[in-house]
């Protein structure tokens, strides 16, 4: 636990150690600790300034849409360091497990799968998708808005998109730690929010989802773990 | 003397809200509000001046990302910035790093941090903030200290903490595990 809080345990005792976090409520509070207290040191780090240029190098990249002027560091995993872990559902509704095929034909077979559990949890707006014998063609309109998790790492992106009923969101998760679930919350443009399905990730990236559009829009998207936590956002 | 702009009197919550806003001064001021926390934690885990850039930059952008889902019951802006940045300067190393640090550049990060006394540089908040983690550190055993320095600003390994305290990786770890969970006690005694 303590690697994993530190960043760096290796892949196999990540799996190994995030699954028994999103059963275990002790160990959970436990990783919850060690990471508050990692952050609670971080502000002894020494300050040094950069070189010259750097702010301006920074704000170029901000006003160019977040594309670095630099070179760029990987990303890893939210299960690779001290951040919010999620939890496992709980006594939630049933999960949707998403089938590991590839491309389009890969988020279509989602989109079905999201609508029964749209069904499962009663929130009515996924039913449609449900009754479907052949799911429609789906088209994005764009490539999406970041999903970025608490510690500001994008973890996936929402798109809006269209479908033969009208307009949809595709929801993608690319970097998520495998056999968590979630539930995708809508907030609405009044401030209340819908949940439209629980998922779990299964590790293959990218997961993709569709929800429909509710009338009205949607201000933003939520991915939120079985403790309430919020794991990852997507803004409008 | 230069004068101080609005911005750069704003509080750190202000500011970052205002970067999410894409204002220009507000983000400049952000910018430079943060860049020497975020530019120090990047060198001090990479050891490497020009991938502390390359992070630095990229916490900038994630920071810019994320502004709007910043929580304030959760973590100040200088731990949430911070962390972004530990995981960003983890990340990098963990591509790139292939060698055992030097003994020399952690025993500089060591007196650096441990020795070190805040700066009238840095805004009122950002010196409470760190003279409070300062004091919970020398609150420690001084064995205690160094692993928790060397293990979450050093970014070491509790591997790499045991080769360079000459310990077992046991000891290592509950030094780092017993470090952390005692410094969190005596800053919440000291919220008390």
């Amino acid at each position: 636990m303590l690697d994993l809080a530190l960043g760096h345990a290796p892949t196999p005792e990540r799996d190994r150690t995030t699954a028994h976090l999103a059963a275990c409520v002790p160990c959970r509070r436990a990783y919850a600790d060690l990471a508050d207290s990692i952050q609670l040191v971080l502000p002894v780090a020494p300050r040094i300034a950069p070189p010259p240029g750097f702010d301006a190098d920074v704000l170029a990249a901000l006003a160019g849409g977040g594309s670095p002027t630099h070179g760029s560091v990987p990303s890893a995993g939210p299960g690779t360091r001290a951040e919010p872990v999620a939890a496992a559902g709980g006594d939630g509704p049933s999960v949707a497990s998403p089938v590991p095929i590839s491309g389009r034909r890969r988020t279509v077979r989602l989109a079905v799968a999201a609508g029964l559990v749209g069904l499962a949890v009663g929130a009515g707006v996924m039913a449609g998708l449900a009754d479907r014998d052949e799911p429609a063609p789906i088209s994005a309109d764009q490539d999406g808005i970041p999903l970025v998790d608490a510690g500001g790492a994008a973890v996936g992106s929402v798109a809006h998109g269209r479908d033969d009923d009208g307009p949809v969101l595709i929801v993608r998760i690319d970097d998520g730690p495998a056999g968590y679930e979630y539930t995708c919350r809508l907030v609405l443009p009044d401030g209340s929010t819908r949940d439209v399905g629980q998922w779990r990730l299964d590790g293959e990236d990218p997961a993709r989802w569709v929800v429909p559009v509710p009338d009205g829009g949607v201000e933003a998207v939520e991915m939120v773990s079985g403790d309430g936590t919020v794991w990852s956002t997507a803004e409008f | 003397m230069a004068e101080v702009s609005r911005a750069d009197r704003a509080d750190d919550a202000a500011l970052l809200a205002g970067l999410a806003l894409d204002d220009p001064a507000v983000s400049a001021a952000f910018v430079r509000r943060f860049q020497g926390a975020v530019f120090g934690l990047a060198v001090s885990i990479t050891h490497d001046a020009a991938l502390a850039q390359d992070v630095a930059q990229e916490v900038f952008v994630r920071v810019w990302h994320a502004a709007g889902s910043y929580d304030v019951r959760r973590a100040s802006v200088l731990t949430w910035i911070l962390t972004i940045t530990r995981n960003a300067a983890i990340d990098a190393i963990r591509a790139r790093r292939a060698e055992p640090t030097d003994d020399a550049v952690l025993d500089r990060l060591l007196h650096e941090t441990l020795g070190a006394s805040t700066s009238h540089e840095e805004t009122t908040v950002h010196r409470l903030q760190t003279e409070q983690a300062l004091r919970a550190l020398h609150a420690l055993s001084p064995e205690q200290a160094r692993a928790v320095v060397l293990a979450v600003v050093g970014g070491c390994t509790a591997a790499e903490v045991g080769r360079r305290e000459q310990i077992p990786l046991g000891t290592a770890k509950t030094r780092i595990r017993t470090g952390l969970r005692r410094l969190r006690e005596t800053m919440a005694a000291d919220h008390d």
